[in-house]
């Protein structure tokens, strides 16, 4: 067994580091500089990718996903659209390695809602449950993120999760934190002498919670809380329900939306953009790299950090043997 | 009423006082017949309880953002007397129709959204 594992550790390194040597001296270079020319470029859409579609969260300024068991529910459909649908996104989440609740009555947190007035349903959503907007800070904020502006939109309620595990959603009032702190003694600004003052201060809408104070990362993580995705199947007609349901699961299982421009990978969400050429109708191998990466990365690190592994993750599931 | 209150107070007892009532003031929301979404579209009115459709209850006093009420109105509908339901505004679709327009704002801070009625 330990023969084996230094057997495999040699012939990987041989891999790696002698076969360039042995590829430069036994034959010119073409082979080589296009290898190697070619990871770059993949490295360098891979991070422009990243960099383009993956958004912090607004409290903990990480990149949210599912830790809790996902749990879709399908509405405004054909009783077959929304069995296909539901088991479409749980079946896409077990692929990525997002963690998937099977039972039977589970709690929905995935909402998937096909309807003909998009807008009208969001309208209620900011009346009656404005929270499943994500966070916002005022009401213009608010109306904003409940505009409808695409056929296929998502909105991510999502929470933080301190050090010690508290789980928070993010833009519930807390009631605030009110802190005390004793005034320094006199020398330092403060008063010469006596007992010391105490100074009170309330911060209405401040929330408290663990962190490690590491620069590496600090303890917190976010995760989705809720998930609504509306669909208005009028604007898809052109679109089979594989196509539409790979696009769902996409927007189900990541914090995405679809972007200003085309991206130079191949991906599904060039789907609903204006002017790209041919673009894919199904989950491709830079999607599916993307949900791979983002459940696979560390969810405490900073958003740099997440990037970084996410860039690394995806160049090396994208371009294998690199 | 209590601005007078406030004042005789900050007579009485000096500036503090007055500086520890204003933030009361502040937080209390306003409270009227037929919210329409008029003012500071972050503060919050409260309706009035409304008497239960047969039923000898009223309902409870419910209470929306001025920026929800607002879109109520536009939309032309109201709540329903317990505050679950959105219906059709029992007082026609146009009453409290409004022109809302942002002001200000940035990157972050995402303006204004200011409405007044028509």
């Amino acid at each position: 067994m330990k023969h084996r594992t230094v057997f495999a550790l040699l012939a990987l390194a041989l891999c790696m580091f002698g076969a360039p040597a042995f590829a430069q001296s036994a034959s010119p270079a073409p082979t080589e500089s296009i290898t190697v020319t070619g990871i770059k470029e993949v490295e360098k859409a891979v991070t422009d990718f990243v960099g383009a579609m993956t958004v912090p969260t607004r409290v903990a300024g990480k990149m949210a996903r599912w830790r809790d068991r996902i749990c879709p529910i399908t509405a405004g459909v054909r009783p077959t659209a929304v069995k296909f649908i539901t088991q479409h996104v749980k079946d896409v989440a077990a692929q990525v390695g997002a963690p998937v609740d099977d039972r039977e009555g589970c709690k929905p947190n995935i909402e998937i809602v096909f309807t003909t007035t998009p807008q009208a349903l969001l309208d209620t959503i900011f009346i009656k449950y404005p929270e499943l907007l994500g966070y916002h800070d005022n009401s213009a904020q608010a109306t904003k993120m409940a505009t409808v502006t695409w056929p296929i939109q998502s909105w991510y309620s999502t929470a933080t999760r301190d050090l010690r595990g508290n789980p928070l959603v993010d833009g519930v009032k807390t009631g605030g934190v009110t802190m005390t702190m004793q005034l320094p003694p006199g020398g330092y600004g403060g008063p010469s002498g006596g007992a010391l003052p105490m100074l009170e201060m309330n911060l209405p809408d401040a929330r408290s919670g663990s962190v490690t104070g590491s620069r590496l990362g600090d303890g917190m993580s976010s995760e989705f809380n809720h998930v609504v995705i509306v669909v208005e199947p009028a604007k898809l007609l052109e679109y089979e329900l594989g196509t539409i349901s790979d696009y769902i699961a996409l927007l189900a299982l990541a914090q995405l939306q679809p972007p200003e421009k085309c991206q130079a990978l191949p991906t599904m969400l060039n789907l609903l953009v204006a002017g790209c050429t041919a673009p894919p109708k199904a989950l491709t191998s830079v999607d599916q790299a993307y949900l791979r990466a983002l459940y696979k990365v560390t969810a405490s690190t900073s958003f740099h950090g997440q990037r970084g592994e996410m860039i690394y993750q995806m160049t090396h599931s994208l371009a294998p043997g690199q | 009423m209590m601005p007078r209150k406030a004042l005789i107070l900050a007579a009485f007892m000096g500036l503090p006082a007055l500086a520890a009532v204003l933030p009361a003031m502040a937080e209390e929301p306003m409270i009227s017949e037929r919210p329409d979404g008029t003012g500071d579209p972050d503060a919050t009115t409260c309706r009035k309880p409304q008497p239960i459709p047969n039923s000898r209850f009223t309902g409870p006093r419910v209470c929306k953002l001025n920026s929800q009420w607002a879109l109520l109105r536009k939309n032309g509908q109201d709540l329903s007397p317990d505050g679950r339901e959105i219906i059709p505004d029992p007082k026609g679709t146009n009453v409290g129709a409004m022109n809302c327009t942002y002001a200000g704002g940035g990157a972050t801070s995402g303006g204004q959204m200011i409405c007044k009625p028509q």
